[in-house]
């Protein structure tokens, strides 16, 4: 463990690109994170209204709503992480590195350790900045400081380190399949974002699929399971019904996935020929 | 002596083409062996199961007499073909890399560049390094763990004369160190001058393997020259124990039944007023015997 943690430690550490990288994402989130009043100060100024009620005055990081709000937001720029973990494997498959390390005495095992340690890395590092970014804004803007509202829902943060790490497993199984780095971000892009979530939409609301077996597809799917863990948190500023807890229904099927995604990536590590 | 590698009936497939065809073949401590072959005849193959980057369809290898593992591959130098660094790290960074993976202390890394003469370069990412810089770079890395087994493929591949010189009188040096090289190679020049056992391969099959100083026996002809050749040969010519004499170029080839060595002929002229300028024993080529082996397996 600490052996390939110490091996990806070593790779990364002083490579630009990388830290480049992490850095403008984590930019990224602590942009979105700190950005919600502003967005809502420009809606008033736009003279949006939400059922006749100003929007400035939506409590949006009120403990302990923000942990769902903020983590239903910034899951959408897991992507760019995803393309740093395209970035890394795809430098150890264009520069023979993974069959140099292997021929070094790396075992395959050791391999699929260190990336999934760079992954959990990724992961941990965009968790604990979106908490501090979301302790620090509840801190200022909510109406509730107390102790078991503050740490209430914090699952909220572990769905959202599980969404990053299935994703990002899902783009290192990519990288390994199509070995092409801009093919594999094209592709992970569009699908991901375009395909998966307009497919679903279709198969869901669409009356021709009403009440037939394909309705239910979309939920099996990786990325809308994914979108699934954290339920869209803004309807409740509208009165809507909004669910507060992760759907073990959803986190099964994503669980599911994960295990696939390792499964067909030990196999390939296994099957190729290095060369 | 001591095996350090066995292979047995090991065969490799790549769609219809066999590349590796039931191939045997035992190396021994202290051995710098060749693997003799035609572009395409299965070196790098072999050598890419026997490192487990390429997946056997059948047959099995033993390292050092034991199953090969990881750990065990910490033990064995490796060159195959292209140098594989990241560019945008430094050699020292690189190297890092490799001894972490291979156990061994980041302090090894500064004596090993200085053997290769890199170490004036070590901060200079990969990326600036002209190719003979890159291939010394992976015989570093090879190196660095102070290997008992060393696996080179094609080492001189690509290099100016006085790189292929330098990477040869590395692997002299290291081969003086008791080390077992194995030493894949089209240049049947480099493995004559390096090697102490070969093997030819063509087609994945093994045709021939022994010792070179075998193969590289006398032969019963030699260059003489004076600084009159036609009265040299006129002289050679009383002698009944010479076949035939030809000119060739500036000397005089010539064949005896066998008897007549190199030191009788210098005698033979010498009592006859000729003072020899040049008297070479030709020796047998690895090329040509590779040339035979082929041609015989036909």
């Amino acid at each position: 463990m600490i052996r390939a943690l110490k091996l990806e430690w070593l790779k990364v550490k002083s490579y630009k690109v990388f830290w480049a990288l992490v850095v403008m994402y984590l930019f990224s989130v602590v942009l979105i994170s700190f950005g919600g009043n502003f967005l809502l100060q420009y809606l008033k100024a736009e003279g949006a209204e939400l059922n006749g009620i100003d929007p400035t005055i939506l409590p949006l990081y009120d403990f302990p709503d923000v942990w769902q709000n903020l983590t239903w937001v910034v899951s959408f720029t897991k992507i760019l992480l995803a393309y740093i973990v395209i970035i890394s494997i795809n430098n150890d498959l264009t520069y023979n590195i993974l069959r140099q390390n292997i021929i070094d005495g790396l075992s395959k095992k050791e391999y699929l350790l260190s990336k999934l340690i760079l992954i959990g890395a990724l992961a941990l590092l965009s968790t604990v900045v979106l908490f501090i970014a979301g302790f620090i804004n509840g801190a200022v803007y909510s109406h509730v400081f107390e102790v078991n509202y503050i740490f209430d829902e914090l699952e909220f943060l572990g769905a959202y380190a599980l969404d990053i790490f299935v994703f990002c497993s899902l783009a290192f199984l990519l990288s390994l399949l199509m070995k092409k780095a801009g093919f594999v971000i094209v592709s992970l892009t569009i699908y991901s974002l375009m395909f998966e979530p307009v497919l679903g939409l279709v198969l869901e609301n669409a009356p021709y699929f009403k009440d037939t077996f394909w309705q239910q597809v979309p939920q099996f799917l990786p990325v809308n399971a994914l979108n699934d863990l954290i339920a869209a948190p803004f309807p409740k500023y509208i009165f809507k019904e909004v669910m507060t807890d992760i759907p073990i229904k959803a986190l099964t099927i994503v669980l599911f996935w994960e295990a696939f995604f390792i499964g067909s990536i030990v196999y390939i590590l296994n099957r190729r020929d290095l060369k | 002596m001591e095996e350090i590698l066995k292979i047995a009936k090991l065969s490799k497939r790549f769609g219809k083409l066999t590349a590796v065809d039931h191939l045997d073949l035992t190396i021994k401590k202290g051995q710098v062996y060749g693997l003799l072959g035609p572009n395409g005849s299965g070196k790098t193959t072999t050598l890419g199961m026997i490192l487990n980057v390429v997946a056997q369809d059948s047959g099995s290898f033993q390292w050092f007499g034991k199953v090969p593992n990881a750990q065990l591959r910490t033990q064995i130098g490796s060159i195959l073909e292209t140098p594989c660094f990241y560019p945008y790290l430094s050699a020292v960074d690189n190297l890092k890399i490799a001894a972490h993976i291979k156990n061994v202390s980041v302090k090894t890394i500064e004596p090993t560049l200085e053997r290769v003469g890199l170490l004036s370069r070590k901060d200079d990412k990969f990326k600036t390094y002209s190719l003979g810089m890159k291939q010394r770079l992976s015989i570093a890395a090879a190196l660095l763990a102070d290997p008992p087994v060393l696996i080179l493929d094609e080492p001189t591949n690509g290099l100016d004369p006085q790189g292929i010189a330098e990477i040869r009188h590395l692997i002299k040096d290291i081969a003086n160190q008791e080390k077992t090289i194995i030493l894949a190679s089209h240049l049947l020049d480099e493995v004559q001058k390096i090697c102490t056992d070969f093997c030819v391969l063509r087609n994945g099959k093994k045709l021939y393997d022994g010792s070179v100083a075998a193969i590289l026996k006398d032969t019963d002809q030699y260059e003489l020259s004076s600084s009159d050749n036609e009265h040299l040969k006129q002289t050679l010519s009383l002698n009944n124990e010479i076949q035939s004499v030809d000119v060739e170029g500036n000397y005089l080839l010539v064949t005896t039944c066998g008897e007549l060595k190199a030191e009788d002929l210098n005698i033979f002229c010498h009592q006859n007023g000729v003072v020899l300028t040049r008297l070479v024993n030709r020796k047998n080529s690895l090329e040509q015997e590779f040339l035979k082996i082929l041609e015989y397996n036909d």
